[in-house]
């Protein structure tokens, strides 16, 4: 992914100021006690005894506890919870259907790479591990993970890269992705999710390879109302295939069902895959829309 | 029909017109707007979801439905095609079927005729002339008959659109010196049609025809007129004598009371409809009774919906009731309607006929062979009566065992309402039912009999009185009996079959008669003759059955030439030897195969079926004993040659690949429709 210069429409003073306030916010109900810190569940070097267990060989003698051995008679190795860094890969969908808004408002993608930049700044600054990863029917090596806050404008700086273009293959890009061995983590899965496959696949194999996925369904709402109706020919924007049909209140209502559906599918295969999922209207500032992510949880811990 | 060339051109001129309109058409049809949207499978699946609900879609599925019963049916008629292809193979369906009747009655042969040149000639030579013009103006697919009627109809040439045979059988004919019988050349020209779709019958005549005796109401009928009446007058063409003076009474002053058919005694095929009419006028009527048959119908209604027209008859009806005979039917079909017509008269003088309260007019009468009789059968199981009755095809027996039987039971039930038309005692000690026909076979006579019973042993059998209705086709010739009774013959009474041992005659078989209600005495135990293995039981007990039940002129049995009769057979094995063709006969019960025995002298075999059951059957029958060998007079009977097999309903058997195709064809459709279903 090449770094070039960042983009100011979408990552301005502005935008860098309600990040900041973010972070900020974010930070004081990460430690409200209502959640709890995220524990590694390996163990190592750390400062947190995680318990005994009898020595074998190999082990470091210096970890033996004596105290135990002078009562027991055993030999017993202290073993203690070790620290990680959290690593935080945002899946960015930058499909052709992306490219779509609401008139006067940012695109899906635009929305997406903001919301991306506003939750990493917030992982960078609790000093874990962030990394994008742009996606289309494909997904490229992923970018360098940076770590800190003083990273944050190569993080910028990946996102204003990224271009719409291409068709939806969620499946086949999470298998590109997982390809690179990256170190599990979280996954952040920011898409339209227009995929004829599902998602299903997807995050079963995110499950599978150790990632905690979550999803991030963005939808322009603004569709589900028809501007005027009569004979129109829709125009898939990313195969290009048209459809005529004749646009009727009842035929609306019908699509608002299927849309309802089609969210219920990506809102059920979620949570198969034990995945937090978040359905949020393009329309809604970003600043919002993160502290809805921070709302239902599960972001940072 | 080739068009013109101009208007060929025209045609071609209106059609790039119309195809220049549809192109611009085309080419300025307003265009949808486009509008994009990020996912067509949404809007796919609200498509489909409401195409699925779609009227279209719901044709297709009850299309597909059909279809799927279209193969079912296309492909069993693919399969069953060679077994249901008719015996008569008729041609393909005529669009006409003409019977053309030509006069040759000796008026025919008068010289005032005019041939094609002008010139006098005898008025047959103008019929033929006639015949030769009309044949060669009918279309090709015209089916024809010709005939040639005088004292009565022959057929020159059969179906056929063969029309220069015909032209060359219409030169063959020559005039007789008889005259015309206008109603039965119409009769046997309407039985031709029968069945056949566009029916008429074209008459080559010289006039003088009665109209009234065509048979309007199920055929058209056209003239040729030759000789004098070459231009008939209407009025020639309306006139029909009558035998009576027109009178214009209501209609519904005659009704048919009943009417009742039988057999001809002289000929079995032919049949004597006797109906009665009464006439609620105070005057005589001049009418027609209109008979009509048809296979199955019961009712009016069936009978307006499948009947054939047999005979129309002038009559005079005085007031009152009286009765008319109406010979010569044929019986093909046993079942007649006949309908009383009054006459009024035409407003143009000639003679109209019409049925305005058909509620009363019509009469049923249906062949005694059609009709089912209810017998009370008493006695202990025997399998030859009850396969005999049942080989008649028209009983329902109810059977008593002999000690359940009460007389004064079965004489009440008989006078009620269950319909008992008679009675057969197989060997009991009681009377039959008082009031009842009855057949009794005995060889004890009942206690209550003041006749000693007297048994012959190993007597033979001789037939007295095979004119009898109930010895019609019947011979005890060479049938063995272990033992007959003799019967106390009354004076009323007749001796039908006698035994005779050491030179004596005894009455073995008779008819009794008390008062007005039949009974049959047989003397025999049909456990001890081998009577029950030949053709003669059931030939014997259908004319017992027809007889007891009133039916004069008696039922010819049922039972086919050559069909075989067989019953269930105790067998006795020190009796029976087993005889195979070529072999040495040996002991009864010693073969593996399925013949078990047989009798030494009738061929009668015991078979024995996959069941295990065993069968008595007279596999070789003997000649005299074929049912239709022999009639009353002892002359040979030769069969009444029938009638040409009628063409039906006109559908002829498409070829087995044609219903194949078709089949193919409709399950293409389906599947088609199928792979619609799955991908839209």
């Amino acid at each position: 992914m090449t770094e070039g210069a960042i983009r100011q429409d979408l990552f301005d003073a502005a935008f860098l100021g309600r990040v900041e306030q973010l972070a900020l916010l974010a930070r004081r109900m990460a430690t409200s006690g209502a959640q709890a810190h995220r524990r590694s569940k390996q163990l190592g070097a750390g400062i947190e005894f995680a318990g005994y267990r009898h020595y074998a060989d190999g082990d470091d003698p210096s970890q033996l506890d004596w105290a135990v051995y002078a009562r027991s008679d055993e030999l017993l190795v202290r073993e203690f919870e070790e620290e990680q860094d959290l690593s935080v890969y945002f899946l960015v969908d930058h499909s052709r259907s992306m490219a779509i808004g609401p008139e006067g408002l940012p695109t899906l993608l635009d929305r997406a790479l903001q919301v991306s930049a506003a939750l990493g700044y917030i992982a960078l600054s609790n000093l874990d591990r962030v990394a994008v990863v742009p996606f289309d029917q494909g997904a490229a090596a992923p970018m360098r993970a940076v770590r800190g806050r003083n990273q944050f404008y190569r993080l910028l700086r990946a996102l204003s890269a990224v271009e719409a273009g291409g068709r939806t293959a969620i499946a086949a890009s999470v298998a590109d992705f997982v390809k690179y061995q990256p170190r599990p983590g979280l996954v952040v899965l920011v898409s339209d999710f227009y995929d004829p496959r599902g998602l299903g696949d997807a995050l079963r194999l995110l499950a599978f390879r150790g990632f905690e996925p979550m999803v991030l369904h963005l939808c322009d709402l603004s569709l589900l109302q028809a501007g005027s109706y009569g004979d129109v020919a829709l125009v898939d924007s990313e195969t290009g295939e048209q459809r005529e049909v004749t646009l009727t209140p009842a035929l609306m209502d019908e699509y608002r069902e299927a849309f309802e559906a089609f969210s219920a599918e990506i809102a059920l295969a979620a949570r198969e895959a034990a995945a937090r999922c978040l359905r949020v209207d393009v329309a809604v500032p970003f600043d919002e829309l993160v502290l809805q992510v921070f709302r239902s949880g599960g972001f940072l811990r | 029909m080739i068009p013109a060339i101009d208007s060929l051109q025209r045609l071609v001129g209106l059609a790039v017109a119309v195809a220049v309109a549809l192109l611009l058409a085309y080419l300025l049809r307003p265009r949808r707007r486009q509008v994009e949207v990020p996912f067509s499978g949404l809007w796919q699946r609200v498509l489909q979801r409401r195409d699925a609900r779609s009227l279209g879609r719901r044709w297709q599925r009850w299309l597909s439905l059909l279809l799927m019963v279209a193969i079912a049916g296309l492909l069993w008629g693919a399969l069953a095609q060679p077994l249901l292809r008719p015996q008569d193979t008729a041609g393909p369906v005529a669009r006409w079927s003409t019977v053309l009747v030509v006069d040759r009655s000796a008026s025919m042969a008068t010289r005032d005729g005019q041939c094609g040149d002008g010139a006098l000639c005898a008025r047959f030579d103008e019929a033929r002339e006639a015949v030769v013009r009309w044949l060669d103006a009918t279309a090709e697919d015209e089916d024809v008959l010709l005939m040639a009627a005088s004292g009565h109809a022959e057929v020159l040439g059969g179906w056929g659109s063969d029309k220069t045979a015909l032209q060359r059988a219409v030169q063959t004919v020559e005039v007789t010196d008889g005259g015309l019988d206008w109603a039965g050349a119409l009769d046997t020209a309407t039985q031709m049609l029968r069945g056949r779709r566009g029916a008429r019958i074209v008459l080559v005549s010289d006039g003088g025809l009665p109209l009234a005796a065509a048979p309007t109401a199920t055929v058209d009928v056209q003239r040729i007129w030759v000789g004098p009446l070459r231009s008939p007058p209407r009025a020639v063409a309306a006139a029909a004598p009558l035998a009576a003076a027109s009178s214009t009474v209501a209609l519904d002053d005659l009704a048919v009371v009943d009417a009742r058919l039988r057999a001809q005694a002289d000929d079995p095929d032919r049949g004597v409809l006797t109906v009665r009419v009464r006439n609620d006028a105070q005057r005589t009527i001049a009418a027609r009774l209109v008979v009509c048959s048809a296979a199955d119908a019961q009712l009016p209604a069936e009978f307006a919906a499948d009947r054939a027209l047999r005979r129309l008859v002038e009559v005079t009806i005085p007031a009152g009731e009286s009765l008319h005979r109406i010979d010569g039917l044929d019986l093909i079909e046993g079942r007649f309607a006949v309908r009383v017509e009054g006459r009024e008269a035409s407003t143009d003088g000639g003679a109209a006929w019409r049925d305005v309260a058909p509620w009363n007019d019509w009469g049923f009468a249906v062949l005694a062979s059609q009709r089912r009789l209810k017998v009370l059968r008493v006695g202990s199981p025997n399998r030859f009566i009850e396969g005999a009755l049942a080989a008649l095809g028209r009983v329902d027996v109810v059977n008593v065992a002999a000690e359940d039987y009460q007389p004064q039971h079965w004489q009440a039930v008989a006078r009620g309402r269950h319909g008992i038309d008679l009675a057969v005692l197989d060997q009991v000690d009681a009377p039959p039912p008082t009031g009842l026909p009855a057949l009794v076979l005995a060889l004890q006579p009942p206690a209550d009999a003041t006749a000693s019973a007297r048994l012959l042993s190993g007597p033979e059998i001789l037939v007295r009185a095979g004119d009898h209705p109930a010895m019609r086709n019947v011979s005890f010739q060479d049938t063995n009996f272990d033992q007959v009774r003799v019967l106390a013959v009354g004076p009323l009474d007749e001796t039908l079959a006698a035994a005779t041992l050491g030179g004596g005659r005894s009455a073995a078989v008779m008819v009794a008669r008390h008062g007005t209600v039949r009974r049959l005495d047989w003397g025999i135990d049909l456990l001890q003759t081998d009577l029950v293995g030949r053709y003669a039981l059931p030939i014997l007990l259908a004319n017992a059955v027809a007889f007891l039940a009133g039916e004069e002129d008696g039922v010819s049995t049922p039972l086919e030439l050559g069909r075989p009769w067989a019953v269930e057979a105790a067998v006795r094995g020190g009796k029976w030897q087993y005889l195979e063709p070529g072999q040495r006969p040996r002991p009864a019960r010693q073969s593996a195969g399925q013949l078990l025995a047989a009798s030494e002298i009738h061929g009668l075999h015991v078979w024995r079926d996959d069941m295990g059951r065993e069968e008595a059957r007279p596999s070789v029958m003997p000649a005299s004993e074929r049912a239709a060998s022999v009639q009353r007079d002892g002359m040979p009977h030769a069969p009444r040659p029938r009638p040409p097999v009628r063409n039906g309903p006109a559908m002829a058997w498409p070829h087995f690949a044609v219903w194949l195709l078709a089949g193919l064809l409709a399950l293409a459709g389906e599947w088609w429709l199928y792979l619609r279903r799955r991908t839209v």
